[in-house]
């Protein structure tokens, strides 16, 4: 094993009191004199693919994912799969490391691509303990840092002082691109999950993608689905999204706590009900609260690729089910969402709400993500739904 | 689309025990008879294996353990009153047995057929069909064609190029595929797959050798709604059986887009092919260096794969393809690990699963130990790890084989898949090669091998592979639950595995979140039987897991231990708590430790229902200072030491073949001298006589010794004079220590010299005086009492010459167990373990009086006849012999003894003739006795043929007989083969002559097997088949239930 691979005596000290010597990688040199530390929210994740795409997922922002994975690594890196430039989660922790990649698409190991990017991964920690503590105490911030450089007393005074709380922290503006884009798919793996039929329209339909932490998949889909898509800041005004969403406007995944998206669900509320409104996780609880619902905080959130949802009509299950790609800490309230809309998806597991839909404001959101990456195409249709509903009015136009 | 009108559900079983299909069909079949129960439905069962628990008559309303033939079934329709048919259960029998009653005219009038419809049914098993299904998907499979003839084989393989792969329609287990690799063996493999078929059809395809291979378990409900269960890897590449293969859950070496493709593909494919409800999988094949992806097959119904994933997973695929199959949504039915949600989800698994299959070529002397695309394996192990590394090595340590030397001159190149590849990689890894070398050699990704390698290097196991207790810096056993989900939701289902991984863990915290059970109340730890092999099978699955069910109902928790996945014990349901961990001692000590208290009263660690597996740690137990429940260790040794044993039967003045040990050919030879010949020479600590061979001359003794010894590992060999035209007994009993009880006594159709478990069998005894089975019956009593005994024992005798000789006994349940309780409808292991913990004999046996000479309560016939896997090994010869080879056996049961025996023959998959032409070709020994059987045949209106030397002989004694030149003689369009291909003959009696003529015996008995011409290789088997002739005959053999067979009353 040469220097590179060879790990580092560490120390993870959880918020609630769990200290453990840890072995793993990462830039632990001191700064300004002091031990450095690196964390976060401590989540864990039951994906058995797709860690690539999860790391490079915005909403991990300010996050540590523990996989609970037996075996993390083992296809490497490759430069097709990721949902965003960079690595947003501030580390990984796993049970078994694999140094090297074995796959035909592998161009580096996933342990090197960490360290390129500046990121902490720490491994050969009894993940099924760690995940079975953080389901009893609740997700919740930790730190790592070079074992010996403190006290665990002196870690957790600098965890406070460095890890915001999740609750109520305001990440979309950390995340969101600083411009307008229009979306242009450069990826070359492109599996063939996408059967339907194109649908000859006289013009392509006009999209605003509101980035709140985006993973390229949903510009992406929209655009596999013929439409013209242009990507826009979370805080845009209600005018920028009209204009550029001229047939629809899509909201995206993204960090942080809704509530404290105010500004965003100010904007929200103007263009409801002017154009067809569909988002995606964050993007479905900045909708409920334009809709006047609120959100709150679940106890260790949903984050895998196998979440079964059901699927409700008429306000009864319709026995549908999908097995879904989550990764989300909030839910909407159903109490308090206002008459007038429907929920349409629940959590198969514990009932949470995972979709509404204002059939008058032609408002649709999931919590879950459709767009997959990492996880099963199962709903794919909610794109579909989407695009249909803003060709009609292309139709009626033309 | 509510299935509520439907009242009584028929379940197809799975018949025998046979490579390609073994006990996860009962394990399947159990499942869905308790699942048809919770919903109100009246189920009936069929299947000819009495040695699974799902025919017990208490876990359907009613039970036939009949031939799995259509006209058999339709009459079972008929009579009870049948509303639908679940054919997903019973593996590729039940699938083609659902093919063959669509075909009868009426036969599913007012009859569902559930879980698959006959269209999906068809479009999966017509290659050609699904092809075009998977092609409409724009998904890619394989270049191929159908071909009827050679001619149109040839024109394929000019297209395509070799090499190419042969697959014979509609076959079980890829029964006659092979590949082709150049122009010159094309004709012959054409011509053999050709006849494989039933229909005459076979694909040719283009090879994917070398490729990965996938599958993907999926459940699909009525609504559409559908999930994958678990994604299996094999680690051998495309080429191997993938039940041959080694393999691995979840798959490994995927990317999550590349994942999502293959899950995807494979949703469509079963949403298209139709499977309408229940469990089904698909595999595909993937270009290691290309990714190019191919659907290689799906079979619409449960499998081994979805017992393996059940198992793997903790998600009872079966129990909910049931619940599918009549009409319910996956989210209507409870998730049984965890009871708060429901069934529609994925499971997530954070731990390894590795499957290795294992083998047993050795008993098949002139077959090659290679792996091909048919599958040869006869049982398998599952092992579970916190990495695939340590799961790996588990696996190979649960296989209860010794570990092979790599540098013995037998082992096969590393290149070639073999049966001991698993050690020799590990072994070539552990000596120093790289990863990346053995993974070059042997087409396994390298993932495995560096995993494989680390594995090896992290724990210093370089020169003891076979131990498992790892020492470790905590140097302690953690037991994880197998949950469905890694540990996110909580989950109620008690199965776990025992891993020694070095992760970095808050032991307290550990403690605290998953705390170790009490050691308090009443325990039992049931050890299993392990992998299937020839010798030790389903029978004791049976023992152990009835035994878990009774000493539950005395208020005992029951802790099963065992690592076949394919079986019922292995089923969370069938324990309080169950491992999933090796019968390795080292595995077995780390759980006594975490689950008994050694001086609690009421804590004992069950051996006697395993089979041999178990007894081999009795030592060991108590030597922990454990307390074996039942018979102890003193017992345990008093009849596993042979010259103990001989002591005790002198000092009750019975009889037993004269014996020595020899540890070496001079004393072979020597021994030999003084007990005289023929003898008997048996390696001792074995298992279904692996190695055994009966010499005749001092030739003989010396071609047979290295071998024994070899196979004894260093133990003495044993040398019993031989009882020539003895009829063998097989009698099994209870005892309380000082009381016993025979619970019958089962004569052995073929004589001595063939091994118990390849012989057909009869309760009650139909050739001896009824005072000689009474005397049998003493004797076993008296040798159980005497060595104090505690719980079931079993003795074999053989009676020559009106003189009784005990050949060995058993201080445990025996192999005929499961046979003889269907047979009476006692509940032997119920009271077998009531005795082991101190009841009375007397009391528990009072409703157990058998009607005078052992005869069967009801009055009938019971016939338990065996199955042999001859057809899967090239170049063996098929003959019975003192080695056992059977992989299974049916049972067939009527009111008269005719009738049981045709039944047995039948679910044998012997179809009797009635008419038509029998060949005789016989040893010299044999014809004098062979005339009287002869005349039974002619008598039934058969005309008699023979080989030249038998129709010599026949026609002297006045038989009108033709004679038929042998094989590679004569003309070469009428001699015997001509004859056996044409179907000129119906029926053939062939018994084995001694070295010489034994050639000529075996072309004609490949033959047969070659051609399905029925073949009897021993006279009382063929006048067993006489019987059962004139039975079929006369028409009246009609299905019973064994509810009304065990029942005096009818």
């Amino acid at each position: 094993m040469n220097d590179f691979l060879r790990p580092q005596a560490l120390r993870l000290v959880l918020e609630k009191g769990l200290f453990l010597d840890v072995e793993g990688w990462g830039d632990f040199s001191k700064i300004n004199g002091r031990p450095r530390v690196h964390g976060g929210e401590f989540v864990f994740c039951t994906s058995m693919t797709g860690i690539e795409e999860s790391l490079t997922d915005p909403s991990y922002y300010k996050q540590v994912l523990v996989t609970t994975v037996a075996h993390v690594g083992n296809t490497g890196f490759t430069n097709e799969d990721v949902e965003s430039h960079q690595i947003w989660a501030e580390g990984l922790v796993v049970r078994h490391l694999s140094h090297q990649a074995s796959n035909w698409r592998a161009q580096e190991t996933l342990l090197s691509w960490i360290i390129r990017e500046k990121k902490f991964l720490i491994h050969k920690i009894d993940t099924r303990m760690l995940t079975v503590y953080l389901r009893t105490e609740g997700s919740q911030r930790g730190i790592v840092f070079e074992r010996g450089s403190m006290t665990d007393a002196e870690a957790l005074i600098r965890l406070n002082e460095e890890i915001p709380s999740m609750q109520n922290l305001e990440l979309l503006s950390k995340v969101t691109s600083k411009r307008t884009e229009i979306f242009e798919d450069k990826n070359i793996y492109w599996p063939q999950h996408e059967d339907r039929q194109q649908k000859q329209l006289k013009s392509s339909p006009r999209v605003a993608v509101l980035d709140f932490g985006v993973k390229t998949n949903t510009p992406r889909i929209l655009a596999r689905l013929g439409c013209e898509v242009r990507v826009l800041p979370a805080h845009s005004t209600a005018e920028e999204m009209l204009d550029v969403g001229k047939d629809g406007i899509f909201l995206s995944n993204g960090p942080g706590d809704p509530e404290a998206a105010k500004k965003v669900v100010e904007e929200l509320k103007k263009v409801l009900g002017k154009r067809p409104l569909f988002g995606i996780c964050m993007g479905h609880q900045l909708i409920a609260h334009a809709l006047g619902a609120k959100t709150y905080k679940l106890k260790f959130g949903h984050r895998g690729i196998h979440h079964p949802v059901m699927r409700f009509e008429n306000g009864k299950p319709s026995g549908k089910t999908l097995i879904t790609s989550q990764n989300h800490g909030f839910a909407v309230d159903e109490k308090t969402l206002p008459a007038g809309v429907e929920v349409t998806f629940r959590h198969a597991n514990d009932g949470t709400n995972e979709g509404i839909c204002a059939k008058a404001l032609k408002c649709s959101s999931v919590q879950f993500h459709p767009e997959a990456a990492p996880g099963p195409f199962d709903a794919l249709f909610f794109f579909e739904e989407f695009v249909d509903l803003i060709s009609e009015g292309l139709h009626r136009e033309s | 689309m509510s299935h509520d009108d439907i009242k009584t559900v028929l379940i197809l079983g799975s018949g025998p025990i046979v490579i390609g299909q073994a006990c996860e069909f009962d394990y399947s079949g159990t499942q869905a008879c308790l699942a048809l129960k919770e919903e109100g439905k009246r189920v009936v069962l069929v299947n000819s294996n009495p040695a699974t628990i799902m025919t017990d008559p208490g876990i359907a309303d009613r039970t036939f353990v009949e031939p799995l033939d259509p006209l058999t079934v339709v009459q079972i329709i008929k009579a009870e009153g049948i509303d639908a048919i679940l054919p997903t259960m019973g593996g590729q029998t039940a699938l083609n047995l659902m093919l063959s009653l669509s075909k009868i005219p009426g036969a599913l009038e007012g009859v569902r057929v559930i879980g698959a419809h006959l269209k999906a049914i068809h479009l999966a098993e017509d290659r050609r069909a699904f092809r075009e299904v998977v092609e409409s998907l724009k998904c890619e499979v394989p270049r191929s064609n159908i071909i009827r003839s050679v001619e149109e084989c040839e024109v394929f393989a000019n297209e395509v190029g070799y090499p190419f792969i042969l697959r014979p329609s509609f076959t079980l287990a890829g029964t006659g595929q092979s590949f082709v690799f150049h122009a010159e063996e094309l004709k012959e493999k054409c011509v053999v797959a050709l006849t494989e078929s039933p229909i005459g059809e076979v694909l040719v395809e283009e090879s994917v050798l070398g490729w990965k291979e996938f599958e993907l378990e999926v459940m699909r409900d009525p609504l559409d709604n559908a999930i994958v269960v678990c994604s299996i890897e094999n680690l051998d590449p495309m080429g191997v059986h993938t039940g041959d293969s080694i393999t691995v859950a979840p798959a490994q070496t995927l990317t999550d887009k590349e994942y999502q493709a293959m899950r995807r593909d494979a949703l469509r494919i079963v949403k298209t092919v139709g499977v309408e409800t229940g469990g089904c999988n698909v595999q595909f094949a993937v270009h290691p260096q290309t990714g190019r992806r191919v659907v290689i097959e799906m079979n619409p119904r449960v499998s081994r794969s979805s017992a393996l994933a059940s198992k793997a997973t903790g998600f009872p695929i079966a129990y909910v393809a049931t619940k599918l199959a009549l009409g319910k949504n996956l989210s209507d039915i409870d998730n049984q690990v965890t009871k708060i949600t429901k069934a529609c989800f994925e499971p997530t698994i954070d731990y390894v699963a590795v499957k290795i299959p294992r083998w047993d070529f050795e008993k098949f002397s002139g077959s090659t130990d290679q792996l091909l695309p048919q599958m040869q394996s006869v049982g398998e192990v599952l092992a579970i790890g916190s990495s695939f590394g340590e799961a790996y090595h588990k696996a190979l340590n649960s296989l209860e084989q010794k570990w092979p030397s790599s540098d013995s001159k037998s082992m096969p190149p590393l290149k070639e898949a073999h049966s001991k590849r698993g050690f020799q990689i590990w072994d070539t890894l552990a000596k120093g090669a790289t990863a990346d070398e053995v993974a070059s050699v042997t087409g396994w990704d390298p993932w495995f091998t560096r995993e494989i390698k680390q594995f090896i290097q992290e724990n210093n196991l370089h020169s003891k592979a076979n131990v498992l207790s790892l020492e470790k810096k905590n140097n302690k056993a953690h037991y994880p639950m197998i949950d469905t989900c890694s540990g996110e939701m909580p989950a109620v289902t008690p199965f776990y595995y025992s891993t020694r991984d070095d992760l970095v863990r808050d032991e307290k915290l550990f403690d605290k979140l998953f705390p170790s059970p009490l050691k308090a109340g009443k325990k039992v730890v049931i050890l299993g039987s392990g992998p299937n092999r020839i010798g030790q099978g389903v029978e004791f699955d049976y023992c152990c897991v009835h035994a878990s069910q009774t000493l539950q109902r005395l208020g005992f928790e029951t802790i099963m231990v065992n690592c076949n996945p394919e079986t019922v014990s292995t089923d969370p349901r069938s324990s309080t708590r169950l491992y999933l961990d090796p019968l390795h001692a080292d595995s077995v000590k780390d759980i006594l430790e975490r689950e008994l208290d050694l001086k609690a009263e009421n804590h004992f660690v069950l051996l006697q229902t395993g089979g041999q597996t178990p007894l081999k740690l009795s030592k060991k137990i108590e030597e922990w200072g454990y307390k074996i429940l039942g018979s102890t260790q003193e017992t345990i040794d008093l009849f596993e030491e042979r010259s103990r044993f001989a002591k005790l039967l002198e000092s009750l003045n019975i009889q037993y073949p004269p014996f020595r040990v020899a540890q070496s050919k001079e004393e072979a030879l020597r021994a030999a001298k003084e007990l005289g010949f023929p003898l008997l020479v048996r390696p001792s600590y074995v298992l279904g006589g692996r190695g055994m061979r009966i010499c005749e001359t001092d030739v003989d003794v010396e071609q047979t010794i290295e071998e024994a010894l070899d196979v004894s590992e260093q133990h003495p060999v044993f040398i019993d004079k031989f009882l020539v035209g003895a009829v063998e007994f097989d009698v099994d009993g209870i005892c309380d220590g000082k009381k016993a009880w025979i619970g019958g006594v089962m004569e052995h159709v073929e004589e001595a010299g063939i091994h118990s478990g390849d012989s057909a069998c009869v309760i009650p005894p139909f050739r001896l005086p009824p005072s000689k089975i009474d005397e049998m019956a003493g004797i076993a009593k008296k040798i159980a009492i005497h060595s104090h005994t505690r719980g079931l024992f079993n003795v074999q005798m053989a009676v020559v010459n009106d003189q009784v000789f005990v050949i060995e006994g058993n201080p445990r349940a025996s192999r005929t167990v499961p046979f003889l309780a269907k047979a009476t409808g006692y509940p032997l292991i119920d009271w077998g373990m009531r005795a082991a913990l101190g009841e009375n004999v007397s009391d528990l046996t009072k409703e157990g009086n058998i009607p005078g000479n052992y005869r069967l309560p009801g009055h009938g016939f019971a016939v338990k006849m065996p199955v042999f896997p001859f057809s899967k090994f090239k170049g063996f010869d098929p003959i019975l012999g003192p080695e056992m080879r059977s992989t299974g056996e049916v049972m067939g049961v009527d009111k008269a003894a005719g009738a049981a025996f045709a039944k047995a023959f039948l679910g044998a998959g012997i179809s009797l003739p009635t008419y038509g032409r029998v060949l005789f070709s016989l040893r010299d020994s044999d014809k004098t006795k062979a005339l009287n059987i002869v005349r039974l045949f002619e008598m039934l209106g058969f005309e008699i043929a023979g080989t030249p030397g038998t129709a010599e002989y026949l026609k002297r004694a006045g038989v009108e007989v033709v004679s038929i030149s042998k094989i590679g003689q004569g003309n070469k369009d009428e001699n015997l083969l001509a004859c056996i291909r044409d179907q000129k003959i119906q029926l053939i009696v062939n018994t084995p002559g001694t070295r010489g003529s034994l050639k000529d015996g075996m072309s004609i008995r490949q033959a047969a097997l070659r051609y399905r011409v029925p073949l009897l290789s021993t006279l009382s088997g063929a006048e067993m088949a006489c019987l059962a002739i004139k039975a079929i005959k006369k028409g009246d053999i009609r299905p019973m239930a064994l509810q009304d067979f065990v029942s005096p009353s009818i």
